[in-house]
């Protein structure tokens, strides 16, 4: 990347001195997430930030206090807005509101941390600059213990402070972030916004153990220690917008649902973190923009489950990231190591799922069928392969070894009116097992194709399933190790639980379809499936299917920029 | 993801529709001026600082109650109906 002329803002000399990464992910990646801790420092600043307070100048007791001055510098290439300038006995000084409480040195007196003494230093800097006067100390308050502590400008502080400049400008020309902080500075990851772009634990686990196959061998038993600093999570409901003729508005920051002039349903959007609109609703402007100010996603699929676009919050903008991958997807041998982890991990989970749902149906074990043992022998021969096209014809292999045994999957109630299921076939799907099946891959298709973009990939540059025009080649590749395990798996569950009967289902000619009532079944099941929570095949901690799509798209975003040696796909225990 | 009951006494009816409209956006209303606020904390420090700036401070009272997970399964309404709210509120369907 080039190195770029614009100033730096001082908030980021205070990040860069609390960690190089987080100032890399924050103003070159351009990574901005809130969290508590973030909205908590907005609401002491509010009186700093409202607008009629703003570059006015207060006296009150010989005291002149200006708020919100923004000063530049082109000598030292840094801007910012000062929070407050105050001016006593002609000596003038920066007050910079801090959410947190003092640090306290030894004597128990009240300090400053490192990072916002340098912070404040430049803000001197700027006004030293601009006022032509020197500006030897300053304050800092923090709104938590509600304490002013003041700030000698040393010379060491100042020089402290320049070196953070050139520290920025070096950061802004790498192509990766720089390292997470060592072990001993780990507290300082607890309580960042960035935690889970950032994985600090989960990097440095991978940099220390570049081949996870001679982790798992050495301690099957012991997970890995991998500390969590990531939430196991995500915050939010899913909701499915899917009632032909009615029409989505916003009030304020909840939605309203209406049909027929009728108030059907309010929804707040703090609550909801997506949202999927299925066939004929009108979803207003208003509401659009609200959710993405929001950063909630907007995805349109057809009533088949045809994802037909999305509208989502301005794309993440690390152009660094995709220029990586186009770099990496475009070499032969890292796509076809790739293409043999996400391949590895489909076939051992569709072999789980194999074993775990035939055991105990004759009294043999699992493993003991044909197709389990067929699936070993790929597994065992994928290593050997050499090009991408065979492992295709392998993943082809797999999945005809398992939709063999599929039929046997489904459980026949006494009644004898179960679903039956033959091949797998699509475009149309032509009976109700394989309705379903599309469906669900369209929606896990829906769900990885917002896992990618959320990380800052172009969906449609793949490493396996290349060349397939129009096709977001890169979702699908990140979708092929979750297919038996989200999708196959939450099939079985509406379809052998009773969830879905035959009334749920419309065949018209040749095509097989989910009604209305057949589809709110479907997202119930799929999105509790998405909630439950699994065992990182690496990292060893447990977190939700949900959660486990950003973070394996992020796993291959550090492969694909080189901070990490080696992608494993997932693998279900 | 938290749960919360939000509650509220207002005494100006000006706030009060505010202080009802703000609770609208995080949560599902339950009785009148009774929230079920499931959201990340995050969002909470959002409704407690937007709240904050809404009501009188010596007249008007918002309580936060934290719910725990078997808390709210084992809620219960006698009377009217009240809808039911899963493990996760993973999805809602319209």
């Amino acid at each position: 990347m080039s190195a770029t002329t614009d100033p730096i803002p001082v908030r980021a000399l205070n990040q860069v001195t609390y960690c190089p990464r987080l100032y890399y992910l924050q103003y070159v990646d351009c990574v901005m997430p809130v969290n508590e801790h973030v909205e908590g420092g907005l609401f002491d600043h509010r009186r700093v930030d409202s607008g009629d307070l703003k570059n006015k100048t207060r006296t009150d007791r010989g005291t002149a206090t200006s708020r919100g001055v923004a000063l530049s510098s082109e000598v030292l290439g840094i801007s910012g807005v000062l929070d407050v300038i105050e001016e006593k006995n002609g000596e003038q000084y920066p007050v910079e509101t801090k959410h947190g409480k003092a640090p306290h040195d030894d004597d128990g007196k009240p300090t400053v941390w490192d990072n916002d003494a340098v912070q404040l230093c430049a803000q001197a800097l700027l006004m030293e600059e601009a006022f032509g006067q020197p500006v030897p100390r300053g304050y800092q308050f923090h709104a938590g213990s509600r304490e002013r502590v003041p700030l000698e400008f040393t010379d060491a502080l100042r020089q402290k402070t320049r070196a953070a400049i050139t520290r920025c400008r070096e950061l802004q020309v790498l192509d990766a972030p720089p390292e997470p902080l060592p072990a001993e500075l780990r507290h300082r990851c607890f309580g960042c916004s960035l935690a889970s772009v950032c994985q600090p634990e989960e990097i440095l686990y991978q940099i220390g153990h570049p081949n996870p196959a001679d982790v798992d061998t050495s301690s099957a038993k012991t997970p890995p220690d991998v500390r969590l600093v990531i939430p196991k999570s995500d915050n939010g409901a899913v909701l499915y917008l899917q009632e032909p003729g009615s029409s989505v508005g916003k009030r304020s920051e909840h939605l309203v649902i209406k049909k027929d002039g009728k108030e059907m349903n309010r929804v707040p959007l703090h609550a909801v973190r997506q949202v999927v609109v299925c066939g004929n609703v009108q979803v207003s402007t208003q509401a659009l923009e609200t959710m993405a100010e929001n950063e909630i996603g907007v995805s349109y699929v057809t009533g088949h489950g045809r994802f037909i676009g999305s509208f989502v919050p301005a794309p993440a903008k690390n152009v660094s990231l995709r220029e990586a991958q186009f770099r990496k997807f475009s070499d032969p041998a890292a796509s076809l190591e790739l293409s043999k982890a996400v391949v590895r991990a489909k076939l051992a989970n569709q072999r789980t799922l194999l074993m775990r749902t035939l055991r105990g149906e004759e009294e043999a074990r699992g493993s003991h069928e044909p197709a389990a043992k067929g699936m070993y022998g790929l597994l065992a021969g994928l290593d050997r392969l050499t090009s991408v096209e065979s492992v295709l014809g392998t993943e082809g292999q797999g999945a005809a070894l398992y939709f063999g045994e599929f039929k046997r999957f489904l459980k026949q109630p006494p009644t004898g009116k179960g679903f039956d299921f033959t091949t797998r076939n699509r475009r149309p799907p032509r009976d109700p097992v394989n309705a379903v099946l599309s469906f669900a891959y369209a929606m896990l298709a829906k769900d990885c194709f917002a896992a990618v973009c959320t990380v800052g990939f172009d969906p449609y540059k793949g490493f396996f399933h290349q060349g397939r025009h129009g096709k977001p080649s890169f979702a699908l590749d990140l979708m092929e190790e979750f297919r038996p395990v989200i999708a196959d798996s939450v099939v079985l569950t509406l379809i052998n639980n009773e969830l879905l009967a035959p009334a749920d289902f419309i065949i018209w000619r040749d095509a097989c379809n989910l009604t209305d009532a057949g589809r709110k079944a479907f997202f119930a099941a799929y999105e509790q499936r998405k909630c439950t929570e699994v065992t990182h095949p690496v990292y060893g901690y447990r977190m939700s299917y949900a959660r486990m799509l950003e973070v394996q798209a992020r796993m291959l975003a550090a492969f694909v920029r080189g901070e990490i040696p080696t992608y494993t796909g997932f693998m279900v225990r | 993801m938290d749960s919360y009951l939000v509650c509220y006494d207002i005494s100006d009816p000006k706030r009060l529709r505010k202080v009802a409209r703000t609770c609208e956006d995080f949560g599902y209303r339950k009785q009148l001026s009774v929230f079920l606020v499931r959201v990340s904390s995050t969002a909470i420090v959002r409704l407690r600082t937007r709240l904050y700036d809404i009501i009188n401070r010596d007249e008007d009272q918002v309580l936060f109650i934290p719910l725990t997970e078997s808390a709210l399964q084992r809620m219960e309404a006698i009377g009217r109906a009240t809808d039911a709210h899963d493990k996760h509120d993973a999805a809602i369907t319209m």
